[in-house]
Formats: C-alpha cells, sequence, structure tokens
C-alpha cells in the first residue's frame, strides 16, 4: 500500500516493487563462508527503522536503497543503487 | 403531497414481501415504508423482535432486508441506504412464517437459556458436532441468504490521483473541498449519500439566501466547473497506508439492474485527506428501547425535513443534549403532537431550550425506562421525570444519548483518538498521516464556525457544543440493547465482565458485541461507558477495539472487480497459440501460460496421444513448441562476469557459437533453475532458464548484474518473449533441418544463424529428448512461417507435433531433471547428479553455501533416483516411497511416466543415500489414492546410457 | 470515439549504455527519464535508468555507440496497441498509474503495468497514445479492454 519514490520514474505504487532483503543481509561473492552464512540466516529483523533493498520490478528496473520504518512504514528516504 | 428537502416528487412504484407500495424519487426504503405507514420492516438477529427504523444512514442496525431478486438478490441492504428505483422488490429476512408473526419470536420467551456465551457453554465437543448443531444455528439466528446463482453484475476498478481527498459532502466537506480547488489543487470528493448536504439535508438553515440542500447541489456544481471530481454515492471503507483510500461506487442500486457497472472501486492515491465524515448519534439505555417506533431524533428529524414524513402522530423526544430539541421543531412543524421532551439534564439553558420550553413540555431530570409496544409497535413509554414514574401514550419516540463522531478512517489511518469529557465523545487526536478531520467528526457542530465566510440563517440558532448528560445508566430492567444488530443488551455485558471476559476485546468477543455488519456504529460508546462503569474506570481506560476496513459492508464482487471468469488471473499466449488450435491443441496451464497438452486424434485419450508423440520422437521427428523458456541476452565487456556468477558450472572457457548445461544456485546452494548458455559472441552470451522460474531468473540476474558486481558494464536484456522457440527432436530431425535451412546443421552443443521459409533463425543444438535434437529460435512475429515449415518436414516423413506430456514422458527415461518436481528448492547440484559439473572454484552465488558440512556430506540427503515399475503398474506421482506400508517414508517419487521406448511404467524419485541403494526394491505408497506400487530403485536414465542417440 | 489499433512492434530494439545512466553521450540525442524523442525514424523511448527503446530500425547505428553500450532487438516480445479515445480513463482503470497527472503530457513514457501485464505507455498527444503490451498478455488485455466498451479499429 505504500506509494515508493522511484528515483527514476517518480512515486509509483508498492505493488510495482518488489523487496529484495534487507541491506545487511546482502552476500557478497567473495564473502568466506561463515561470514555469508551469517549474512544470509543471522540478520538482525531490527524494530523500527532498517534499510532495505527494493527493486522497481514492474516499472524501470531500478534497484532502491530504501530506510523504512518497520513499525509505522514510513519510508524516510530511498537512494538509487 | 410530502414536501423535504431530497424529494423531488416523480412517484415510482416499487414492492415489500410482495405487497405493492408507491414512493417517490428521492426517498429511501425506510422513508417510503414509513410514508406507507409500514414500521415492522425485520426481525432482530437473535430474539427475533419487530424492528423498525432506528437510523436514517448507514449505521442504521437492525432495519435489514433482502434487495432485487435471483442472482442479482442482495443480502442484508439496510433499508435506509437503499434509494428508490422503479420496480425495486424488497423482502424481509430472518422471519418465518412472515414478518408479522414470526415463530422464531420464541427465541424471546426463553431468552434467559441463551445468554452471551451460550454457544460456547453448550455446544461442546469435536468438530464433527459442531457441524450438526450449526445447522439449527444457521437457520434459528442469521441475517439474509446469499444469493445461489452467479452475480450477473459487472464491477470496475479505477485508480485517481489527487491532491487532497475529502471524504463526507456535507457542510465542513464541501467547504474544504471548495477551498482546496479553489487553491489549484486536484480535489476528489467523495459521498455515500445520493445527495451533497450531510446534515443540511435534515435541517431548516438557509445559507447565503437559499435552502441548505440547494446550496450543498451549488457547491458541488462549483467544485466539478473548477475541475474537482465529485463521486456521489461513494463510500470510503478504506484508509491505509501513505494515504491510499479505497472507496466503493454504487452506480446502481441494490437489487437494481445495470447496464454498466454497477459499482466501481476506486483506489485513491491522495496527498491530503481531510476527514468531514460527521457524527453518529447514540442511543438511549432502557427496557425495550428497540420497539418499532423508537429511533434516534436524527433519523426522526431527516424524516420529516428531507423526506417529508411524519414518524408518527404522538412524538416523545427523549434526550440528553441539545441537538434533539431541534427535532421537536421539526416533527411539530408537520403536525406531529410532541406530548413531551424528555431532558436527562437537570437544569438545561440556552436559547433553543428556552424556544422550546415556549412551545412543548419540557420535562427535566427525565429519561425513559421502559418502551411500551402493543402488537408490533410502540404504545407509550414508562418514564423516570425526578423521582416519579410516569407513563406517556405515543407511536414515536425520538431519542438522542449525545453524537459520536465518525473516526474510523482517521483510526484505520492510524490516528490517535482523544476523549473530550464535556462532549462525552472521542475526538481525533495526532494524525499518523497527512489527514485531518473536520466538521461534526472533530466535535464541531456550529455551522456558522464550519462555513465562516457564508451568511447562515438558522431560525434556531446555533447548537451549543453537546454536553450531554451520562452516556448510560444502569437502571434498566428487561432488554435494554446497546448493540441492535446482534442483540447485545446492557445483561450480556454485566455478564462477561461477571464470567472474567473483562477486556473489551473479550467482552467483544464473549457478547458480540459490534461483530454484526454495522461493526456496532450505534452501540459502541453506549457499550464502553458500562464496561467502564462496571470496572471503575474512567471512559476512555476501558479501552477501543480496532477500527477495520471496511467502514460499511463491500460486496465481494467489488474487490473482485474484472477479475472473474476467464480473467480472474492473468493469462499468458504462445506467439503460436493459433496454428496450435488449428493442429488441435489440447491446452493446460503452465503457470500463466495456456500450453499444448497434446494434440488428440480421434477416438485417442490423453494418454494414448501423449505416448504416440513420444514414440514419434524416439523413431522419427518431431516439433514442440518450447517459446515460453526464458532467454535473456548478457551483453557488454563484462558480460562474463556476470554469467560466471550466476551460473554455478564452468563458462569461462566456452568458445563461440558453443553452448553447455547450466544450473543456477540460490545462495543457499539450493537449485534454484537450470537451462543452457550460449555464447553468442565474444561479449555477448544467451541464458535459456526453466518457463516457471523465468520471472525469478530475471530479478536474479538483474540482483547480481547490480548489486552484487556492482553496475558492470554489462546488461541483461530479457528476450524470452522476442523469441518463439521450437524444438525439433527424432532420428530424422538433423536431415530435414539441413534440407529446410539449405545447411549443415551445427554439432550437438554448437549454434548457426540460418534461414527457414524466408525468416532468420538462430539454430541451438540442444536435447531435451535424448534424441538428436535442435531449438530454432525465431523473432516470434515471424514464428508462424517457420513453425509450419518444420510441422510440415515432420509430417513429411510420418512425425508431427508432440506436446508437453511426450515431452516429459521423454525427458524422465533420459532422467533430465525439472525445476519444481527433482529440483523442488531442497536440492543441491550433488542431490541430482550434478554436482560434478559445479565448477570447484567458486565465485558464483551459492557456492560457499556447499561447503557447510550438511551439504558437503550427503549420505542423508535425499538423491536422484530412478524407480522401475516391478509389474509394469502405473506409479502414482508424488507417492512416498516405503519400505513397507505405513512406514516413515524414505524418499518420495517427483515424475512418473509410461516408457517410451518399450513397454511399463518408470518414474524419478528422491531417495535418502539414493545412489547407495540401485538395485533395492521398494513401494511407491500413496495412501490418499490407495494406490501401492513395488518399484525397483536404479539410476535415474532408462534410455541409451551411452548419449549415442543425441550426439552427432 | 474509444477504439484500439494493434500491430507487433516488430523494429524494437533495447538500447543499453554501460555506464550510468546521468551521463548520456553527447553525440547521441537521448531523451531523459519518462521522456520520448520523436524523430524521422521512429522514437527513441527512454523505460529505464540505463536503457532506451529504438522504435524503428536503424535510430542508431552500433558503430556510433562506439564501444559504449549494445543494442538488442526485442521487438518479437512486444504489441503495439494504439488507444484513440479517453484512453486516461481507460489506463486508469487497467492500472494503478497517474495518466491523469498533467505532467503525463504528449511526449511522456511510463513503464507500468496494465491488466497486470508489462507495459509502456507512449503519450503521442492528448487523443491517443501508444502502448506496447508485452505479447503473451495481449489477448488478455484486449479482452479487458473490450469489456470496458474498447472497440478494435481497422488497421493499426
Amino acid at each position: 500500500m505504500l506509494l515508493i519514490p522511484c528515483p527514476h520514474c517518480g512515486p509509483r505504487i508498492q505493488e510495482e516493487f518488489a523487496y529484495e532483503r534487507s541491506a545487511d543481509s546482502v552476500v557478497r561473492l567473495d564473502d568466506a563462508p561463515d561470514v555469508a552464512m551469517t549474512a544470509l540466516f543471522s540478520r538482525a529483523n531490527l524494530r523500527g527503522e532498517e534499510a532495505e533493498i527494493w527493486v522497481h520490478a514492474q516499472g524501470c528496473g531500478q534497484w532502491l536503497r530504501l530506510t523504512r520504518d518497520r513499525m509505522s512504514h514510513a519510508i524516510r528516504s530511498v537512494e538509487p543503487l | 403531497m410530502r414536501a423535504g428537502s431530497g424529494i423531488d416528487g416523480e412517484a415510482m412504484r416499487f414492492t415489500f414481501d410482495g405487497k405493492a407500495y408507491w414512493g417517490v424519487d428521492g426517498d429511501t426504503l425506510a422513508a417510503a415504508l414509513m410514508a406507507n405507514g409500514v414500521r415492522l420492516l425485520a426481525r432482530s438477529f437473535k430474539y427475533h423482535r419487530p424492528r423498525g427504523i432506528m437510523a436514517m444512514g448507514v449505521e442504521e442496525p437492525s432495519a435489514l432486508v433482502t434487495l432485487g431478486e435471483g442472482a442479482r438478490a442482495e443480502p442484508n441492504v439496510r433499508a435506509s441506504d437503499v434509494f428508490l428505483y422503479p420496480g425495486l422488490v424488497a423482502t424481509s429476512q430472518n422471519a418465518w412464517p412472515s414478518l408479522r408473526h414470526d415463530v422464531g419470536a420464541v427465541n424471546s420467551l426463553v431468552s434467559a437459556l441463551i445468554p452471551a456465551g451460550f454457544y460456547y457453554k453448550t455446544f461442546f465437543g469435536p468438530p464433527s458436532r459442531w457441524m450438526i448443531y450449526e445447522r439449527f444455528i444457521r437457520r434459528a439466528a442469521g441475517l439474509g441468504r446469499p444469493p445461489q446463482g452467479a452475480d450477473p453484475d459487472r464491477y470496475g476498478h479505477r485508480a485517481a490521483f489527487c491532491d487532497v481527498l475529502v471524504v463526507g459532502a456535507g457542510p465542513a466537506g464541501l467547504a474544504a473541498a471548495l477551498r482546496a480547488v479553489e487553491a489549484g489543487r486536484r480535489v476528489i470528493l467523495v459521498e455515500q449519500d445520493a445527495l451533497p448536504g450531510g446534515s443540511l439535508l435534515r435541517e431548516n438553515v438557509t445559507i447565503d439566501g437559499v435552502p441548505g440542500a440547494k446550496w450543498a447541489a451549488r457547491a458541488v456544481g462549483r467544485i466539478r466547473a473548477a475541475g474537482g471530481r465529485v463521486l456521489m454515492r461513494t463510500t470510503a471503507t478504506g484508509h491505509w497506508d501513505d494515504n491510499f483510500v479505497t472507496a466503493v461506487e454504487r452506480r446502481v442500486e441494490p437489487g437494481q439492474t445495470s447496464r454498466g457497472l454497477a459499482q466501481v472501486l476506486w483506489k485513491l492515491r491522495c496527498g491530503d485527506v481531510i476527514l468531514a465524515s460527521g457524527a453518529l448519534e447514540r442511543p438511549l439505555v432502557f427496557a425495550d428501547n428497540d420497539v418499532p417506533g423508537i429511533m434516534l431524533a436524527g433519523a426522526a428529524r431527516a424524516l420529516a425535513l428531507r423526506y417529508g414524513v411524519a414518524p408518527g402522530r404522538r412524538a416523545v423526544i427523549a434526550t440528553s443534549h441539545d441537538e434533539a430539541y431541534r427535532t421537536a421543531f421539526a416533527l411539530a412543524g408537520l403536525g406531529v403532537e410532541i406530548v413531551a421532551i424528555l431532558d436527562s439534564r437537570v437544569d438545561p439553558q440556552g436559547a433553543l431550550v428556552n424556544a422550546a420550553r415556549a412551545r412543548f413540555p419540557v420535562l427535566v431530570d427525565a429519561r425513559p425506562l421502559r418502551g411500551l409496544r402493543r402488537g408490533v409497535a410502540l404504545a407509550g413509554i414508562d418514564a423516570m421525570v425526578g423521582t416519579t414514574r410516569r407513563r406517556f401514550v405515543a407511536d414515536c419516540l425520538a431519542m438522542s444519548g449525545g453524537m459520536s463522531p465518525v473516526l474510523h478512517l482517521h483510526r484505520q489511518a492510524g490516528g490517535a483518538l482523544d476523549y473530550d469529557a464535556a462532549r462525552g465523545a472521542f475526538l481525533p487526536g495526532a494524525a499518523r498521516q497527512r489527514q485531518t478531520t473536520v466538521g461534526a467528526a472533530a466535535g464541531e457542530h456550529d455551522l456558522r464556525a464550519i462555513l465562516d465566510l457564508s451568511k447562515i440563517d438558522d431560525p434556531l440558532g446555533p447548537v451549543a457544543p453537546a454536553e450531554p448528560g451520562p452516556i448510560w445508566r444502569g437502571e434498566a430492567h428487561g432488554k435494554a440493547f446497546v448493540d441492535f444488530q446482534n442483540d447485545v443488551t446492557t445483561a450480556d455485558l454485566a455478564l462477561a465482565q461477571r464470567e472474567g471476559y473483562v477486556s473489551v476485546e473479550h467482552t467483544k468477543r464473549y457478547t458480540t458485541l459490534g461483530m454484526g455488519t454495522d461493526q456496532g456504529k450505534l452501540g459502541a460508546m453506549v457499550a464502553l461507558a458500562q464496561i467502564a462503569d462496571e470496572r471503575g474506570l474512567p471512559l476512555p481506560q476501558a479501552g477501543l477495539t480496532m477500527f477495520r476496513p471496511p467502514y460499511t459492508p463491500v460486496t465481494l464482487g467489488a474487490f473482485a472487480g474484472p477479475a472473474r471468469g476467464d480473467h480472474a488471473a492473468p493469462i499468458r499466449r504462445l506467439p503460436l497459440a493459433e496454428a496450435h488450435d488449428d493442429l488441435g491443441a489440447l491446452w493446460v496451464p503452465a503457470g500463466a501460460w495456456m500450453r499444448p497438452r497434446a494434440y488428440l486424434r480421434p477416438g485417442e485419450s490423453l494418454g494414448e496421444a501423449s505416448l504416440r508423440e513420444a514414440r514419434m520422437v524416439r523413431s522419427l521427428a518431431g516439433v514442440v513448441d518450447v517459446s515460453s523458456l526464458a532467454k535473456f541476452e548478457i551483453a557488454g565487456p563484462d558480460a562474463l562476469a556476470v554469467v560466471e556468477a550466476v551460473c554455478a558450472t564452468p563458462v569461462a572457457r566456452l568458445g563461440v557459437g558453443r553452448g553447455r548445461y547450466t544450473v543456477m544456485l540460490r545462495e543457499d546452494g539450493m537449485v534454484m533453475d537450470d537451462g543452457t548458455l550460449w555464447r553468442l559472441a565474444e561479449d555477448r552470451w544467451l541464458l535459456t532458464s526453466s518457463t516457471g522460474g523465468a520471472a525469478r531468473m530475471a530479478r536474479h540476474l538483474s540482483y547480481v548484474a547490480d548489486i552484487l558486481l556492482a553496475r558492470p558494464r554489462a546488461a541483461v536484456i530479457n528476450v524470452s518473449e522476442h523469441w518463439a522457440g521450437l524444438a525439433f527432436a527424432g532420428p530424422r530431425a538433423a536431415g530435414l533441418l539441413a534440407e529446410l535451412t539449405g545447411q549443415p546443421v551445427p554439432a550437438h552443443m554448437g549454434l548457426a544463424q540460418a534461414t527457414i521459409a524466408g525468416a532468420p533463425v538462430r539454430v541451438l543444438a540442444a536435447s531435451y529428448s535424448g534424441e538428436r535434437a535442435f531449438e530454432v529460435h525465431v523473432p516470434a512475429y515471424r514464428a508462424a512461417g517457420v513453425f509450419a515449415a518444420l510441422v510440415g518436414a515432420a509430417q513429411g516423413v510420418g512425425g508431427g507435433v508432440y506436446g508437453l506430456d511426450a515431452m516429459d514422458h521423454l525427458r524422465v527415461e533420459k532422467g533430465h531433471v525439472v525445476i519444481g518436481a527433482e529440483a523442488d528448492g531442497r536440492a543441491i547440484p550433488a542431490d541430482l547428479g550434478l554436482g560434478g559439473m559445479v565448477r570447484k572454484s567458486g565465485g558464483f552465488v551459492g557456492w560457499q553455501a556447499l561447503t557447510r558440512p550438511a551439504l558437503a556430506d550427503c549420505a542423508e540427503r535425499r538423491q536422484l533416483v530412478g524407480v522401475t515399475s516391478i509389474d509394469g503398474a502405473p506409479i502414482p506421482e508424488g507417492a512416498m516411497l516405503v519400505v513397507r506400508e505405513g512406514e516413515e517414508p524414505v524418499g518420495h517419487v517427483t515424475t512418473s511416466a509410461p516408457r517410451v521406448a518399450g513397454e511399463g511404467a518408470i518414474g524419478l524419485g528422491l531417495l535418502v543415500d539414493g545412489g547407495a541403494r540401485h538395485g533395492e526394491a521398494l513401494l511407491a505408497w500413496s495412501p490418499t489414492r490407495k494406490q501401492c506400487v513395488s518399484v525397483q530403485v536404479g539410476a535415474p536414465l532408462f534410455y541409451d546410457a551411452e548419449g549415442a542417440r543425441y550426439r552427432d | 470515439m474509444t477504439e484500439f489499433f494493434v500491430s507487433p512492434a516488430k523494429a524494437l530494439f533495447a538500447l543499453d549504455l554501460w555506464d550510468a545512466a546521468d551521463i548520456v553521450p553527447r553525440d547521441i540525442v537521448l531523451p531523459g527519464p519518462g521522456r520520448a524523442l520523436l524523430g524521422a525514424g521512429g522514437a527513441v523511448l527512454r523505460v529505464g535508468p540505463r536503457r532506451w527503446w529504438l522504435d524503428g530500425a536503424g535510430l542508431i547505428a552500433d558503430e556510433a555507440l562506439a564501444g559504449r553500450g549494445g543494442l538488442t532487438e526485442i521487438g518479437g516480445g512486444w504489441a503495439r496497441v494504439r488507444l484513440v479515445g479517453d484512453w486516461r480513463d481507460l489506463v486508469m482503470q487497467s492500472g494503478l498509474f497517474d495518466a491523469e497527472a498533467p505532467a503525463f503530457d504528449p511526449g511522456a513514457v511510463a513503464v507500468t503495468p496494465l491488466c497486470h501485464a508489462p507495459c509502456v505507455l507512449h503519450v503521442r498527444a492528448q487523443t491517443w497514445c501508444e502502448v506496447f503490451v508485452a505479447a503473451s498478455h495481449l489477448a488478455h488485455c484486449l479482452a479487458h479492454w473490450r469489456e470496458l466498451g474498447w472497440q478494435q479499429g481497422v488497421g493499426t
């Protein structure tokens, strides 16, 4: 139900976007196995504000870093990735 | 001839319970029935008590009727929320044999035996017993019956964006919308009523020299002229995150035949939301406060001033504040005798009270104790005046227990509530979204304050802010209803407290308070006041239940909108769909796609056709449409890096013009997808993957490129739909293709450009069937000619087209895995026999996970095996693999198929430590299908083990 | 008049520039976000941060890119639908995109789903709009639009 300001397209409805993961759970290709598994399976899952990765999947394909309060859903910032 | 602010005199005929009546344009069904002297409209939910009109809007709890007939019948419509149309057919509910003589009313006599929580206490036992009880309970207590046929109406969805959404076209909403539209903002105004004006429709006021209703109509005209959108008969039912508001527009009335859309669900994206949703009047609590003839004072006033209907001949007004006094003047204007005004306050003051004292008997410190019934109608009331008990003969009681602002949307949007002790009401507190509340919804009842620039002439003067007396009193003996729709009384609430259901949420569930279709709009505050009293708490601390969407009930059809029938979900069609139809394709859904399953000949079963098609490929040549496979081109100087990161197999040394099989993993090491990778040029690759995983693979590729590789100098282009794909397989395929293209065919896993039927094509020599085979890729808009040429060539040697089932039979025989069957999201490459293909150097998504001990040591894991039916019986797909029936499964059958080369039945399965169990006999056991087949475990390869047939 | 005209997109190419979208080469004239440029040979549409669509053959030669990007043919995957009439209303009954925004004027481009189908909208005039619909979804979209009272016109 959110309206997400896509840096390329402007505000678009949430349904056009796909949530990828929290920004702290990206597994880099050159991460050591233990680092990679920690990032994948042991997440902070913060109450409150957290940086997340989204993609404008049904639109321009832009990847976003979106800082969102996970209690109120309020979006604080959106940056292109 | 009636006169009112909302009717224009054009007569129309309608029926209620089969009897014909006349009403006028602008009437609600409730008003028209009252005008015809019909006061009994319904039987109550639980006790089957006679009920009439209580309210004049969407808050009406009891007067629920069924509108329309047959499949178009709409149950549980509030009689006050349906506007008359010619031929309207209304039917009463929950009464048998008739509304007047309802057998179910016996429930009222035994009501002491069915208190709150009755069902919980009585119907113990296993769920199966409930199924029996339920049949009787449903018959005894209930609402209208749902229509049995498919809904003949059509429903639409419509998006709209605005700077300002105003909810409610009463004076406050109109003023707010006018201000916004005149400031140049994009404005949408929604109003659930058929007329604008809100409270103005039930008041005798003049604004800027014209009657209130006319002023409102002109205001709407001004808003529209300035570019605003005004949606009448539209209810904002949900207020979601980011000021997303859903509203339902009724284009026709319930039960009315429509030529276009019956209803439209508006999805409103709003910069600011202004809630001018007004206030609802509260009932008074006394015994038998539900007798037909007892109604809210505002409803009585609306009947008189909007519809020109007198709600009775002798009326008593019972109130706890000023506003109901206006009702006395309104009714007196129609010649109704005002028997008394009972004011629960000890010393009411003010111009309005004084004006009333001059005309009517005003009694203070006075309140009703009991409604008196003769037959099914009000005969009078017993009241307490000071310390004296008095009886008043009256056929109408107009009551008012103060006003409750409508704050549903404010709460849905996350706004806080503040309790205002002086007004005895919750008012909107801090909003969480860009949203404000104005007018009566914010506790402001003074027209002069709401319309600050307009000249207002109100003969009764401004109403002082409502300072009601007590919201409830605990002196009622007998049934004093709090929730009229669900027949919840003060006694039920007290019982819930006594039995420990203390919190308001528990009370609600125990008594069903507020759980009807009206969500307790009328009685919520009264109930809260009682709960607070019994717990000895101030009212705001008694707690509130959630305000959940929708504000008023929404027809399911409105949510479905155009997504019904064939279009309940999107359907994707192949570019060659028509050609397949011409060949007699039997279609099967594969995800969103429709794909040919087989091409049946006359008299052939599906199984026979598929086996024939598969054998045709083994012996001659066949064509299958694989256009729905995902295809991506990866191009650019850094394209190799993208491909290496995605594919778990070695890719770097693949030469231009060559391809190979590959698998892609998830980060947890499980197989995500598989396909073939082709090097089109030094820095351009083609990756194919499964149909079902296409969207996932598109996103994965994009993620790997943009996030993991931080935007390499490469692009991933989804060309899935650009290329139609036709697999051409069989021992005759190579020769036929060479003839068609006039050039040598590429070697196995080689790639060539060619021309077929004048169209440029790519020929990829890859085999899925186990026979020498080629995938011919052609731009979709040129596919028809190429398909015809390939099918023609195959048919020329006795071959032809084959479908999905034949393709599956062929691949099972070769042990090729399918994403979703064998690669079910729990399998790593080694489980599927693909471990040897995985790049040892890592550097691809998922490599880290494969080093985990649990995955690296595979003995305990389920591994891919082949299973052969020992007696030739078909193997049930999905069956458990067990040693003995009833034992824990050691694996399962993922796919089963008939043998193509030879007879019998085979299958693929996943079996614990399967690689070490070849030769073992197990049972494929499916208790749900009552099937059990003995199978022998072996290698997942049943045909051409050396691979001689597909190589060139 | 509310009519749609359908034809295959045919000569349609994706142009990808390897470098960040904000570094548009000076020697190639390309439209900015959400816009299209119309030329004699066809239209160039901006469809993503690093992607343009060339609607027409030979609009930009591979040589002109000089290794800074690549061209990929994609026309087989898209149908071209011309909506003539109150297309804004149709779009807003089919999706959740603000086609009524004043800024969504001739020359504007939007990538957004309509009827759950991937679509690219190119506003050509107040009275007509070109919509590229993913070819496999075309029949589904057209069926929905017919239900909304639109009719298929003769021609393209």
